[in-house]
């Protein structure tokens, strides 16, 4: 298989301003499409110093790409597609590839409002987030995950988040308030492979580590009121967020169909200018069993957010002794930011069913969209975009905009700045945990680096890529939350 | 550049994953060294604690691909059988094979301290160069 990339340094790469918040990668080489980049002057030069944008030329080479090849604001270095990278194909022509989704099948998030006030919970926070660090199994080599036998685990795989309720963790009314109602449809796990299969048998219910947490919010601004109203956000209240995936089970299947489609890809025909690209069109057998293999993680990664928003109301209930009515937690809405769906877009005035990948994206959907619940069709979708630890989150909902340029998405998060090594050496001789409680923050982390991998200056500023997206017209932000407490793996 | 020296491994800066450069004098070392490079980052264990033998073997297309499938088969032992690699002997190599001897313990909480949560070997950048005098190899995990 040759490989070739047509930028050797993404400093070369020439981007062509088309306004504040917009920017035109033009189509060069075996480009078959441009590139299209949502970004703000703020957030610009650190893109172009990654090496994302050679990656998102590397996107606009795969047959059957429709549009553009699609970067939103915290756009940065992925293997083979950029995270923070959209591209839709069509049907015939078109490829499905493994690392357009990532390896954390189905990372997303979920946020849940309750009539806590921050000022009644604040005397209680630290118990508050040692409870929960307590009872919601986290990091690296976590116990306390609910042990499946196989036919469970089929189960789980095949209905996701309905299995989860049908097993007593939260109610039927949650499904309608997450994406595709937790259940993705046709997955398969008779494709599934032995391995994928173990990894995922211990996993189910816990948080996994990294950039994952469970967090304590207060909402520190609305910025859309009406929109608030419908969502059920206001002013000083407490929401919890948790932001978590398929765990090993979904980075296993990944692994094995990148490495199948990587060993196939040239027997398709297919050029690839970089092997993490690996790919296979979307009309054969191998790109149909990675879909529904893909399902399969999807489905587990709604159920594991389910049981773990489940678990962590209990123990909320517990450690401060109400009742469920004196909480009132209500599932604001579910996001995946890591997934390939087939949608139907509106591509040059006909209507085509596009396999969109989203890889560290989200699905906006706008007002009156056909797919969003009764509840949201007149707000647009609610848009979740996690902050980092000790930085805020954001709430946002589908504009008009996402839905006519960027196959209905938009941003997940904020990105790196610093790798993690760079993190830990410039954060030597510093309390991480010590600097977030005097800004009013408490943390608990199992690894021992967490909190020096994962601090503030890491990332970049969610709130510039959270202004960039909403002037840009693809999400238009709602309200801001504030972290109290959070728990990392 | 190089952050932080290791007997197997340096990090390299990569802002979402984490990047090794491994060195070896033969392909051998260079492989014996990645997997224990790995370890390193997985696990901290006791060097001295003694375990099974475990026979592997493992193909790739190309020395970069055999590099990534043979770190992906320990990460495999790791995450899915909860084995830890104390030791490796390599009993037979070549630029698309490599048949070895994995000494393995069970994991063990109490007494083995997790680390990094790797989620794969990846392609990404990864490359095996034969230098003047050794071989060198870079390789990103997904965590």
């Amino acid at each position: 298989m040759r490989e070739r990339s047509i930028f050797n340094l993404a400093m070369d790469i020439r981007l062509e301003k088309l306004d504040a918040y917009r920017w035109h990668l033009p189509k060069t080489g075996n480009m078959r499409v441009p590139g299209r980049i949502y970004s703000s002057p703020f957030l610009i030069e650190a893109i172009r110093r990654d090496q994302s944008l050679v990656q998102v030329a590397n996107v606009a080479m795969l047959p059957g790409i429709v549009g553009a090849s699609i970067a939103m604001p915290d756009v940065h270095w992925g293997y083979g597609f950029p995270i923070g990278g959209v591209a839709a194909f069509l049907p015939d022509e078109g490829v499905i590839s493994p690392g357009g989704v990532g390896y954390d099948i189905n990372c997303g998030c979920r946020l849940m409002t309750t009539s806590l006030r921050a000022s009644e919970i604040r005397p209680f926070l630290r118990e508050l987030v040692n409870a929960l660090f307590r009872d919601i199994p986290a990091g690296v080599g976590s116990t306390g995950a609910l042990h499946l036998s196989p036919k469970e685990q089929t189960r789980v795989a095949l209905e996701g988040a309905t299995w989860a309720v049908r097993n007593g963790f939260g109610s039927q009314a949650d499904l309608e308030r997450t994406e595709d109602g937790g259940t993705m449809q046709g997955a398969d796990p008779g494709v599934l492979s032995e391995r994928a299969v173990k990894r995922g048998l211990n996993q189910l219910g816990t948080l996994g580590s990294g950039n994952h947490f469970v967090e304590i919010q207060a909402v520190d601004s609305i910025f859309d009121e009406e929109t608030a109203r419908v969502f059920r956000l206001q002013e000083g209240q407490i929401t919890l967020q948790i932001h978590t995936g398929s765990r090993g089970f979904g980075h296993q299947i990944c692994d094995d169909f990148l490495k199948e489609m990587s060993h196939r890809v040239s027997s398709y025909g297919i050029e690839l200018p970089d092997r993490q690209l690996a790919c296979a069109p979307l009309r054969s057998g191998l790109a149909k069993r990675y879909l529904s293999a893909m399902a399969c993680a999807a489905n587990f990664a709604w159920a594991n957010r389910q049981i773990l928003m489940s678990r962590a109301q209990e123990t909320l209930l517990k450690t401060l002794g109400i009742p469920p009515s004196e909480l009132s937690m209500e599932l604001l809405y579910d996001v995946c930011h890591n997934i390939a769906k087939v949608e139907q877009h509106d591509v040059d005035g006909s209507p085509l069913h596009l396999c969109v990948h989203r890889k560290g994206a989200t699905r906006a959907l706008p007002p009156g969209h056909s797919d969003l619940p009764p509840l949201y069709r007149e707000t647009g979708q609610p848009v979740l975009i996690p902050g980092d630890m000790g930085t805020y989150s954001f709430v946002l909902a589908g504009a008009p905009g996402a839905m006519e340029e960027t196959f209905a998405s938009t941003c997940h998060g904020a990105g790196r700045t610093l790798s993690r090594g760079q993190a830990v050496k410039r954060a030597k001789g510093r309390a991480i945990h010590r600097e977030l409680e005097d800004k009013g923050i408490f943390v608990q982390s199992r690894g021992k680096k967490t909190l020096k991998e994962e601090m503030p200056e890491a990332y970049k500023n969610v709130s510039q890529v959270v202004e960039a997206v909403h002037q840009a017209g693809l999400a238009s932000m709602v309200a801001r939350l504030r972290p109290l407490g959070v728990i990392k793996g | 550049m190089t952050l932080k020296r290791n007997r197997h491994y340096e990090l390299i800066n990569h802002t979402a994953d984490l990047g090794v450069r491994l060195r070896g004098k033969t392909l051998n070392e260079l492989f014996v060294n990645a997997a224990k490079a790995l370890m390193e980052l997985l696990v901290t264990f006791d060097p001295s604690e003694s375990g099974q033998a475990l026979p592997l073997t493992v193909s790739g297309d190309d020395t970069t691909d055999l590099l990534v499938r043979w770190l992906g088969e320990i990460l495999y032992l790791f995450e899915g059988d909860s084995l830890l690699v104390t030791d490796v002997v390599i009993e037979n190599m070549t630029p698309i094979r490599v048949d070895a001897l994995l000494w393995t313990l069970p994991l063990n909480e109490t007494s083995h301290e997790f680390i990094t949560d790797i989620k794969a070997v990846t392609y990404h950048r990864a490359n095996v160069i034969a230098k003047e005098d050794y071989w060198e190899a870079c390789v990103i995990f997904d965590v």
